[in-house]
């Protein structure tokens, strides 16, 4: 077992928050949606392996499981269902442009302010915990945070059964 | 057989170890000594899995021909031996087509997003105690993670192939896996529940008095889930659905040649291998045995759950879409929900009565 040391965590820190920003801008400036489908792989893997890093290792795997290996791929699986090679169109219209405009500043405005305001731990070399991260969080998921758990799980099941009712009523 | 890491029967990488440490650890300023050291011990790992891969290709050609009457490879070295080599040199010779219309980017990305998290899996199967590149206290859930991501470059190169076989395939290969990997994900919650840890050396350890193959009654069910989903997870027959060369061609890999078809070859196997490995190490009680080295119980196990493959492969006739979907959902998911619930059942009952 090698110790990382605290140049290797900050490096890799640095490498992976990189790596993200950049699939990121893939994301948003790809022509074509499988691609676009692609870049949002990388960077939620690169998120992943950023909570790692900061010692949320559960986290970090949930992310891949559910982000990377069940969310893309139904993303993917309902891109290969549309025609092929549909390229976006260079404009999308006065209407849409100014929606998002607007969305994105808001969105913007808000993380900003959040990420401002927030005290921040300034030291990197906060050890990461040996202690698993499971025990607490399902402590939390079973005390503290019951209530928004259960709530959590009734608003997918009322999306589950919305879903088979749409898909029903087509036949 | 009780084993210590710096005995040299038990630990077969000491040497490598005191030799990469003493030779760039001790020498060159951190962390540069330290990534030269993990970077070596990726690459004697990755070159294990592709010799290990060389002998299951072999041993899987030789028993399927005994099992079908016939022979097999017997031509190349003793016994057919070298065949394997001989197909990978081939296979490194030829030329690598890409057909005009691919997307050539995710084309030639498709068969790494494949091959790499098979490869990365072997970073935490502990091979004895302590014998693993490193043990993560979310082992299960690593592995699981990695097992999601090769879905992602089996629907790229489908869809990169621009070739309607290619992307049937692809789509088979997706709705396949994300039927299979639900069941496969409730049905390790069993071992980890009665290991009480997700890291894969705990779950060994947990194992040292009785695997959880024995467990009664859940231990066997589990066990048997475990099996079919993993299979059906690498796609092997009797769910090789999306390669079935009798309706789709080769499925997502049709237009592969040369060396990126050897990659999607090597990931095929090494997942499979990787199966073996978790089913050994969740349910066989992983590097537990008497007498003999611990790394040697660990791959006597696997190659033997890897003869089970093989002769299921060597048996059962392909399942058709339909069967396939009834078998994930209406069978395997419900029985792997109740596997489950008896389970938390049965331990807390006996947690109870032992006090």
């Amino acid at each position: 077992m090698i110790a990382p040391t605290e140049a290797l965590v900050a490096g890799s820190f640095y490498t992976f928050a990189a790596i993200a920003l950049a699939g990121a801008i893939g994301v948003v400036l790809a022509r074509k949606v499988f691609h676009s489908a692609l870049f949002l792989v990388l960077t939620l893997a690169s998120l992943a392996a950023t909570f790692v890093i900061l010692g949320a290792d559960f986290l970090g795997a949930v992310q891949i499981v559910i982000y990377v290996g069940a969310i893309t791929v139904l993303i993917l699986f309902g891109i290969m269902l549309t025609p092929r090679n549909v390229e976006l169109p260079e404009s999308s219209g006065v209407g849409r442009s100014t929606a998002g405009v607007f969305v994105a500043a808001a969105v913007f405005i808000v993380s900003t302010t959040v990420i401002v305001t927030s005290q921040w731990p300034r030291s990197m070399s906060t050890p990461i915990p040996d202690r698993p991260t499971t025990e607490a969080i399902g402590q939390g998921l079973f005390t503290t945070y019951a209530l928004p758990f259960e709530m959590a799980s009734i608003l997918l099941l009322i999306a589950m059964i919305g879903a088979i009712v749409i898909a029903r009523e087509e036949q | 057989m009780n084993c210590p890491t710096d005995n040299f029967i038990c630990n077969p990488f000491l040497y490598f170890h005191l030799a990469a440490n003493a030779i760039f650890r001790d020498h060159l300023p951190e962390p540069l000594g330290t990534i030269i050291v993990l970077a070596l011990t990726v690459a004697m790992v990755t070159t294990l899995i592709a010799l290990i891969v060389m002998s299951q290709v072999w041993a899987e050609r030789r028993i399927v021909g005994f099992m079908q009457g016939r022979l097999g490879p017997n031509r190349v070295g003793p016994a057919g031996l070298l065949q394997s080599v001989a197909d990978a040199v081939k296979l490194l010779l030829k030329e690598i087509i890409i057909p005009t219309q691919a997307d050539k980017i995710p084309f030639m990305l498709a068969p790494l997003l494949v091959l790499v998290p098979s490869l990365v899996v072997w970073s935490i199967i502990p091979w004895g105690p302590g014998l693993s590149v490193t043990d993560l206290n979310i082992g299960v859930l690593f592995v699981l993670g990695l097992g999601g991501i090769p879905t992602i470059g089996i629907l790229t190169a489908g869809w990169a192939s621009s070739n309607k076989y290619a992307l049937l395939g692809g789509m088979r290969a997706a709705a396949q896996l994300i039927a299979y990997e639900i069941p496969l994900v409730i049905v390790v919650l069993v071992p980890v529940l009665l290991a009480g840890t997700m890291s894969l050396g705990g779950i060994v350890e947990a194992q040292s008095n009785l695997w959880f193959l024995f467990f009664l009654p859940v231990g066997p069910v589990a066990f048997l889930l475990f099996l079919v989903a993993g299979i059906a997870e690498v796609n092997r027959s009797p769910f090789d659905l999306p390669e079935a060369e009798s309706e789709i061609v080769a499925g997502f890999h049709t237009e592969y040649s040369g060396m990126p078809f050897a990659l999607f070859f090597l990931a095929e196997y090494a997942n499979s291998f990787a199966v073996s490995a978790m089913t050994t190490t969740l349910f066989l009680g992983g590097w537990g045995g008497p007498i003999l080295p611990p790394f040697i119980w660990f791959f006597l196990k696997t190659y033997a759950v890897f003869f089970v493959l093989v002769w299921i492969r060597g048996t059962l006739p392909r399942l058709r879409y339909d069967q396939l979907m009834r078998t994930a959902w209406k069978v395997a998911l419900p029985l792997a929900l109740v596997t489950l619930g008896v389970a938390a059942i049965e331990l807390s009952l006996i947690r109870s009565l032992l006090g």
